[in-house]
């Protein structure tokens, strides 16, 4: 996926909602300016299959070497897929946060929320204005 | 040029000895209070017997490949890292509203905080500096992430006293604040004798109210805040209370893993 065409929360998690109308499957991440900035991950939870989330709700936790911090779910929907073999094989975050590094694929239930990511020219302003 | 900030008033409490379960839920109470109330706290505090504090995601069959440590009690923390044997040590926690870190740190709870740590840190090496003790940041420490023990483990931010290391902390970071803990290694326990503290390292500076005392001061000046000695809230206590009942006193919790 290109991250121009990706949309993004503030916490730094991304989405990809696919165009087709219907019953739509958003993919979620951590972007790779989160990952880069978190450095040396050393462990990450993924969510249950079946879970329930509203936006902004934890969507599971990721320990770098300096701290544990949750991740939240930039849609709400139900966690229909995770990607199993992420936790044992973390530098896919690293090296394709935006494809091999995705973390859960949630069917999406309220779409009203949506208006509130952002998309990528706005996300990168967010970065550079949190310089870190 | 712009007048200094007026120092930010922090809660300041020095507690008792105290299980490791109610240890723990009285940081997860303060980082709760710290996000609600967007003010922060700094907390000394011990334990009222040895006990072995688990990392996070930290397995808990691991333990028996300590066996110096086998007849202590044991906890989860809710920080990553290592496992810390808390006997001779001075602990601290500073809960740390998010909204209140300076510009060029991420206001994202995914992200950690190099201020909080260096700011501590350093304080540290400071008060160890006026007993003429040189103590420094492990920066340049190879990572290694791998041992059972915290002690045992090097990263960036540790304080080293002549390549052994006498403190180390963690962080979990929450929606609206952080809680960074750490302990600091007055002396060597016989639950961990591989672990050196300030007796062994650093002779003529043990005496844990003073390096408090001292400690605090030293924060005050770095973070810019002005401690109020306080002791918790009753809603606080009521709240410490159920969260070490249901967490972390509970088996449930600390064999999750």
């Amino acid at each position: 996926m290109k991250p121009e065409e990706l949309r993004y929360a503030k916490t730094h998690e991304w989405v990809h909602i696919p165009q087709e109308d219907g019953n739509r499957l958003a993919t979620v991440g951590i972007s790779a300016f989160a990952v880069e900035a978190l450095t040396d991950l050393v462990f990450l939870e993924l969510p249950e299959v079946g879970k329930q989330v509203q936006q902004g709700d934890t969507l599971g936790e990721v320990e770098s070497v300096k701290a544990v911090s949750d991740f939240y779910s930039p849609v709400a929907g139900e966690v229909v897929e995770v990607n199993s073999e992420l936790p044992d094989d973390l530098e896919r975050l690293g090296e394709d946060p935006y494809g091999r590094g995705w973390i859960a694929k949630i069917r999406l239930s309220d779409e009203s929320a949506l208006d509130t990511l952002m998309d990528h020219a706005a996300y990168g302003a967010l970065c550079a204005e949190e310089e870190i | 040029m712009a007048a200094p900030a007026d120092p930010l008033v922090c809660r300041l409490l020095e507690d008792p000895p105290l299980e490791g379960a109610t240890n723990m839920a009285i940081d997860e109470t303060l980082l709760f209070s710290s996000g609600e109330t967007a003010k922060p706290t700094l907390r000394f505090y011990s334990w009222c017997r040895p006990t072995l504090s688990l990392g996070y995601f930290q397995e808990h069959a691991q333990r028996r490949t300590h066996a110096a440590s086998g007849s202590c009690v044991m906890i989860r923390r809710s920080t990553g890292g290592g496992a810390i044997l808390h006997d001779r040590e001075l602990t601290y926690s500073l809960l740390w509203p998010s909204e209140k870190l300076p510009r060029g740190e991420s206001p994202s709870p995914l992200m950690a905080s190099a201020w909080l740590y260096k700011t501590i840190h350093e304080a540290l090496i400071r008060v160890l500096g006026r007993s003429a003790v040189q103590a420094s940041l492990a920066a340049d420490a190879t990572t290694d992430n791998t041992d059972f023990l915290c002690f045992k483990r090097r990263s960036v931010w540790d304080i080293l006293i002549g390549g052994v290391k006498v403190l180390g902390s963690a962080q979990r970071r929450s929606r609206g604040a952080i809680l960074q803990h750490g302990s600091l290694i007055l002396a060597t326990s016989k639950h961990a004798p591989e672990i050196a503290g300030l007796a062994e390292v650093a002779r003529g500076v043990v005496n844990a109210e003073t390096i408090a005392s001292l400690w605090a001061e030293e924060i005050a000046a770095g973070l810019n805040v002005q401690f109020k000695k306080v002791s918790l809230e009753n809603r606080e206590k009521d709240l410490v209370a159920e969260i070490a009942a249901k967490k972390y006193g509970s088996v449930r919790w600390t064999e999750r893993r």
